[in-house]
């Protein structure tokens, strides 16, 4: 079993200071690109969610993908589709994340429930701002 | 026992403060702590809310009310410092999208084996 790497909630909003610490996950997103960046290792999304601009950068051509999905939250009046790729989160193997990507980049990349706590365990620390993942045994 | 008004302040400064933080200032006054009732003070900190009550009750009907203004103010400060009012606070979050998870499940099961 993997030794859980151990992650800093990050402040999304200075001006909130710690109100707004977040468990912002670093991770690597690959697809016809390699793109960096940080998700939000949200539990109470049912899905992960990728914003438009990241899926471009990525190689994803909106035309070009046809699964359609529908949101909910402040996110049901925006377009989705379905993607899949490969992320990299620290030292632990690659995963395949499947994204509902939206037309919209008011939204951060969001880690939910389908599929990445289906891929990673998660410890929260939110006393330390801190949390823990690691893969599933 | 320490006169009520004196045990209303001593409540509400364990009520605004974490544990450790009063010991650091406890550590700090320590010399003004030990010149007044230090072992009333400690016991504070281990008193239940069960344990509070019959104290609480034994106050007089003024200080009763200034205990009640003291801790609304207290709470008040404390929400405020966190959650500020007339703020948006958009969740993103597709809580409920379970007809998209199924379809991101599918989308995952058709891609296994590709490169």
């Amino acid at each position: 079993m993997s030794v859980p790497q151990r992650f800093a909630y990050v402040p999304r909003d200075p001006s909130l200071g710690n109100a707004s610490l977040a468990p912002m996950l670093p991770l690597t997103l690959i697809k016809g690109q390699s793109v960096e960046t940080f998700g939000l290792v949200d539990s109470g999304a049912a899905i992960n969610v990728l914003p438009y601009s990241l899926g471009v950068q990525l190689g994803f051509d909106w035309g070009q993908e046809t699964r359609s999905v529908e949101l909910s939250g402040n996110l049901a009046t925006v377009e989705a589709r379905v993607v899949v790729l490969s992320a990299v989160v620290g030292s632990f193997p690659p995963v395949r994340l499947a994204f509902a990507w939206a037309q919209t980049d008011a939204v951060s990349v969001i880690l939910g429930q389908v599929n990445f706590f289906l891929e990673f365990d998660v410890c929260f620390f939110r006393s330390q701002s801190q949390f823990e993942v690691r893969p599933k045994p | 026992m320490a006169k009520p008004l004196e045990f209303a302040r001593r409540l509400h400064s364990w009520l605004a403060g974490s544990l450790s933080a009063e010991f650091n200032s406890i550590t700090r006054t320590s010399s003004a702590i030990l010149n007044d009732t230090a072992i009333e003070f400690v016991e504070v900190f281990a008193m239940s809310l069960s344990q509070v009550l019959p104290e609480v009750q034994s106050l007089s009907r003024l200080d009763k009310i200034r205990l009640i203004q003291i801790l609304a103010q207290d709470l008040e400060q404390n929400d405020g410092s966190i959650i500020e009012s007339g703020r948006s606070y958009p969740v993103w979050s597709p809580d409920q999208a379970f007809t998209a998870a199924a379809a991101l499940l599918q989308a995952l099961e058709e891609d296994k084996g590709r490169p």
